[in-house]
C-alpha cells in the first residue's frame, strides 16, 4: 500500500481537574480522508442464510436478488466468494477445488456467481458460527488487505450452542469486517450485535425483503472504498494510570474496553478495522494518579496505527488528551459539550434496552419509566430518528419531560428496528455543541 | 511566547552572560581572562546580562520533575509519568558568575508565570563595579502580562548597563531605565496582536549596586529588601514602600487600620503600562555598611515572607551565595502554598567577595 488516508484527531475534554481528582473524560473524533483512487487489494464475501425458514418466495429472492447487487458492485480485480449457510456453510462461488479458493472479479466471474446465486434452495437450520468459519478459511488463502463480509440471516442461531459461536469469533476476530443484516423479525438482535462487535461490523434490520439490495449495495460500496485495513487506536496512559473504558460513540455505540490488547508496559491497541473517507469518535475515559494544582499531565496520548512493511507501525494520526489540576472551581466544574453529548447518547441507548427488556418481562412500571427517560434524551440531544423509532412503542405525551405509555400492540417490527437502532447515535452539533 | 527589542537607541548587543569557560559569549573565540573586547566580533566582555526574552523555551529538562525518569518527549511530557516538564518562563533561573543570581517561579497555583527578571553587571566577574537587577510582576488583568513583565525587565536592564558603563548618576539611571521600559510595556499595546482585557502592565523593581550605595527604584507592589549577613551589618529592612491604594491613604492622612481595611486596600495605585498615569519610579538610595543581601522580589514571595529579619534567617549560611538565596527563597514561597508567581533577585554586598571575607575574617579577629 503507498498511500494511507489522511487521519486528523481532535480531542474535546475539559482538562482542568479539581484537586486530588482523578477521572478524564475525553472524545477523540477521528475523520479520515481516503485518496479518490486506491490502490487497496481486497476481497469480500457474501454469506447468505440457506436455511429452510427462508423458504419465502420473498425473503429468498431478495436475497438472491440482494447479493447479485453486491456482486455486482464488486470492483474488478476484487478477490470475491459468495457462501450458502445453513446448519452448515458450504462456498456456493467459486466453484471449490482443493485447496479453497476465492474468485478474482472480472465480467465472466461475476457472471458465473449471479448465475450460481440463482439457483439456491433453502433447506437445513442455522450455524452462523460455521459460515463465518468458512468465511475465514476463505479469506486465509488471500493477501487482499480489505477483507470485508457481509452476513444475512433471517433466523436464530438455533443448530449450534452459543459457545461453538463464542469460540469461532474468538478465533476469528480481527481476520475480516463483517457487517451483520437481519431481515424479517425471527432473528436475535442480540446474536447479530455480538458478532458484529465481534468483527468490528455493523447491524441493522432490514424490514422489508426489497430493500435488501440497496443495503447491501451500500455496504458492498462502502468496503470498496476503504482505504486502509487493522487500524489500532493505541493509547499511552502515564505509570499508574488506568484506562476505565474505550467506546466508540460515533456513529454507533461499541464499546472496545475488552478488546484492547497490551502493546507495552503504558501502551494498549484497540481493533478499529478499516477506514476509507470517514469520521469516527470515541469515547476515552481514564483515572489517572493525582497531582498538585497547578501541575499539568500528559494523561493520554492517542495514536491511529497501521501497519506497514515488514511488520512496522504506521502512525497515521495522533492527539493528546491533558490533565490540568486547578483550583479554580469555575475551570474544573465545566463539562465538556462533546463529551456530554454522548455520556448522553450513551445513556439513550441504555435506556431503550433496558425498557424493552423490562417491556418483555412484563415489568411495565420499569419499561414505562426507562422508556419514557429515552424519549427525554434522544429529544434534548436533537436525535430524531431515536424519537420516531421510540413512538412506535409507547405513546408520547411529554417529549421533553420523557412522560409516556407504553403501547399496548407493539408491531414486532418497530419493536426490532428500535432495538437495533439503539446503539446508532446522533452527531455532535458543531456550533451548539448539542 | 513572542519577545520584543529593547527600546533604546543605544541598545548592547551583549544578550548573553559571559560563559565560565575562556570564550567570547557572542562569537565563541578564544579570549583572554582580561581582554575588555573580543579580538574577533568586538563584544564587550565586561558587560554580562541575562537573555533578552528570557530562557530559551527549547532547552529541554534533564529529568522529570515528577519521577526523575530521563526521557522527555518532544512537547515536555514526562514519557513515563506524563507530567509536564517545566518550560521556559515556567521555572527561570539565572546565575551570573555568582556576583547576581534570581529566580523566577510559575508558583503552585497559577497556569503560567507573569513575573519576569532580568539581571546584568559591568566589569570583570571576581571584580564587579556594578551590579543591576530588575523583577516585574505583570499585572493578572492586563493582555499579555507575561510580555509585559519581559519586556520592562530587559528593557530596564538595557538602559541601566549602558547608562552605568558612561558613569551616570545611579538615580539618572533609574528614572531612564523605568521611562524605557514604561515605552516597552506602551508599545505592546500598539500591537494589532489580540488585547482581550486590559492594556499590558506590570509592576517594576530595579536596583543598582555599585561599590559603597545601592539604588531602587519601584512602581507597583514589587519589593526590595536589604538583609544583613554580618553582625555589625546596617540592620534588614525593606527598601521601598508599596504602592497600592491601602499606602496612598495611608500617605493622604487615613489611619492605617481604616486604610488597610478599605475596599480595594491592596489594589495596585501605580504601575507601569499602557493606562499607567505616572510612570515616575519612586526612587530611594541607600549607603549600607557591612556585608549583606540586596533583594527584589514580587508578592509571590512577600505575600509569605515579608518581614526584613525573617527574610534574612532564610538566606543560606555562610559564605556569598546568591543562588542559593534566590532558590531557597523561591522554595519556601512553594513550600507555603505558591499561591502566586515568585521571583527573586540577589546581589551580595559589599560586590566583592574578596572585601566580604576579608571583613568576615577582620571582624572575627
Amino acid at each position: 500500500m503507498t498511500s494511507y488516508p489522511e487521519f486528523q484527531l481532535e480531542v474535546a475534554q475539559n482538562q482542568y481537574l479539581a484537586p486530588g481528582a482523578t477521572q478524564v473524560d475525553a472524545i477523540l473524533t477521528v475523520t479520515a480522508e481516503a485518496p479518490e483512487e486506491t490502490a487497496t487489494t481486497a476481497a469480500e464475501i457474501v454469506i447468505v442464510d440457506c436455511s429452510a425458514s427462508m423458504y419465502r418466495p420473498s425473503k429468498l429472492n431478495a436475497a438472491k436478488q440482494a447479493t447479485m447487487t453486491a456482486i455486482d458492485g464488486i470492483r474488478d480485480g476484487v478477490e470475491f466468494a459468495v457462501i450458502a449457510g445453513n446448519e452448515s456453510a458450504r462456498v456456493v462461488y467459486p466453484p471449490q477445488r482443493e485447496p479453497t479458493r476465492l474468485a478474482v472479479a472480472d465480467e465472466r466471474t461475476k457472471a458465473e456467481a449471479r448465475h450460481a446465486v440463482a439457483g439456491l434452495e433453502t433447506s437445513g437450520g442455522t450455524a452462523m458460527g460455521r459460515w463465518l468459519w468458512l468465511a475465514d478459511q476463505l479469506f486465509a488463502t488471500s493477501d487482499a488487505e480489505i477483507r470485508h463480509a457481509i452476513l444475512l440471516t433471517d433466523g436464530r442461531n438455533d443448530s449450534q450452542a452459543p459457545k461453538e459461536l463464542n469460540a469461532t469469533l474468538d478465533d476469528i476476530a480481527g481476520n475480516f469486517v463483517c457487517d451483520c443484516r437481519g431481515v424479517g423479525t425471527d432473528w436475535e438482535v442480540a446474536e447479530l450485535r455480538q458478532i458484529a462487535h465481534a468483527l468490528l461490523g455493523s447491524v441493522d434490520i432490514v424490514a422489508e425483503p426489497a430493500d435488501l439490495a440497496a443495503d447491501f449495495a451500500a455496504m458492498t460500496e462502502a468496503a470498496m472504498s476503504k482505504a486502509v485495513a487493522d487500524v489500532g487506536l493505541r493509547l499511552w496512559t502515564p505509570q499508574g494510570a488506568r484506562i476505565e473504558f474505550v467506546k466508540q460513540v460515533e456513529p454507533t455505540l461499541d464499546d472496545l474496553t475488552e478488546m484492547g490488547a497490551r502493546i507495552d508496559a503504558q501502551s494498549i491497541e484497540y481493533p478499529t478495522g478499516a477506514w476509507g473517507s470517514e469520521t469516527r469518535s470515541y469515547h476515552v475515559k481514564l483515572r489517572v494518579p493525582p497531582a498538585g494544582v497547578g501541575d499539568k499531565m500528559l494523561a493520554c496520548r492517542a495514536q491511529l496505527v497501521a501497519s506497514g512493511p515488514k511488520g512496522s507501525d504506521v502512525v497515521l494520526g495522533k492527539a493528546r488528551v491533558l490533565a490540568v489540576w486547578t483550583d479554580d472551581a469555575t475551570l474544573s466544574t465545566a463539562i465538556d459539550p462533546t463529551v456530554a453529548h454522548y455520556t448522553g447518547q450513551a445513556e439513550l441507548a441504555d435506556a431503550i434496552h433496558a425498557g424493552l427488556a423490562a417491556r418483555r418481562a412484563g415489568d411495565v412500571e420499569t419499561a414505562t419509566q426507562k422508556l419514557g427517560r429515552a424519549v427525554a434524551l434522544a429529544t434534548q440531544s436533537g436525535h430524531e430518528d431515536a424519537v420516531n423509532l421510540l413512538a412506535g412503542v409507547v405513546e408520547v405525551e411529554d417529549a421533553v419531560q420523557g412522560t409516556v405509555r407504553l403501547k399496548s400492540r407493539v408491531s414486532a417490527i418497530d419493536e426490532m428496528t428500535l432495538d437495533t437502532r439503539s446503539t446508532v447515535t446522533k452527531r455532535v452539533s458543531r456550533r451548539t455543541g448539542l | 511566547m513572542t519577545t520584543h527589542p529593547p527600546s533604546t537607541s543605544i541598545s548592547l548587543a551583549d544578550t548573553e552572560p559571559v560563559r565560565p569557560s575562556q570564550v567570547c559569549p557572542g562569537c565563541s573565540s578564544p579570549v583572554g581572562w582580561h581582554d575588555r573586547f573580543c579580538e574577533v566580533c568586538g563584544r564587550n566582555l565586561l558587560v554580562h546580562r541575562t537573555p533578552v526574552g528570557g530562557p530559551d523555551p527549547s532547552a529541554a529538562a534533564q529529568a522529570c520533575v515528577s519521577c526523575d525518569f530521563d526521557r522527555i518527549d518532544a512537547e515536555g511530557f514526562c514519557l513515563r509519568c506524563g507530567r509536564a516538564q517545566p518550560r521556559g518562563r515556567d521555572r527561570v533561573i539565572y546565575d551570573l558568575d555568582g556576583v547576581v543570581a534570581g529566580v523566577s517561579d510559575r508558583g503552585r497555583r497559577r497556569t503560567r508565570n507573569e513575573d519576569a527578571l532580568a539581571l546584568g553587571f559591568l566589569g570583570r566577574r571576581d571584580d564587579p563595579s556594578c551590579v543591576v537587577a530588575v523583577v516585574c510582576d505583570g499585572v493578572a488583568f492586563s493582555s499579555r502580562a507575561t510580555e509585559a513583565s519581559q519586556a520592562a525587565a530587559d528593557t530596564a536592564v538595557d538602559i541601566l548597563l549602558s547608562a552605568m558603563s558612561g558613569a551616570a548618576e545611579p538615580v539618572a539611571a533609574t528614572r531612564a531605565a523605568a521611562a524605557a521600559a514604561s515605552a516597552a510595556v506602551n508599545r505592546l499595546a500598539d500591537d494589532p496582536g489580540e488585547l482581550t482585557d486590559g492594556p499590558p502592565a506590570t509592576t517594576y523593581v530595579s536596583a543598582v549596586v555599585t561599590e559603597n550605595e545601592v539604588t531602587v527604584g519601584w512602581l507597583g507592589d514589587s519589593r526590595a529588601y536589604w538583609l544583613a549577613t554580618g553582625p555589625r551589618s546596617t540592620r534588614s529592612r525593606c527598601l521601598t514602600v508599596d504602592h497600592t491604594r491601602a499606602n496612598e491613604l495611608v500617605a493622604s492622612g487615613v489611619n492605617a487600620v481604616d486604610a488597610g481595611s478599605a475596599e480595594d486596600a491592596t489594589a495596585l495605585a501605580r504601575w507601569l503600562g499602557a493606562d499607567a498615569e505616572d510612570p515616575q519610579p519612586q526612587i530611594q538610595r541607600f549607603r549600607p555598611h557591612g556585608p549583606g543581601t540586596v533583594l527584589l522580589c514580587t508578592d509571590g514571595l512577600w505575600g509569605y515572607l515579608s518581614g526584613p529579619p525573617v527574610l534574612a534567617a532564610h538566606l543560606p549560611i555562610g559564605g556569598r551565595d546568591p543562588l542559593g538565596a534566590a532558590m531557597g527563597l523561591t522554595d519556601a514561597a512553594n513550600e507555603r502554598g505558591g499561591r502566586d508567581n515568585i521571583t527573586v533577585a540577589a546581589i551580595p554586598f559589599p560586590l566583592r567577595g574578596a572585601d566580604e571575607a576579608t571583613t568576615a575574617r577582620s571582624d572575627g579577629s
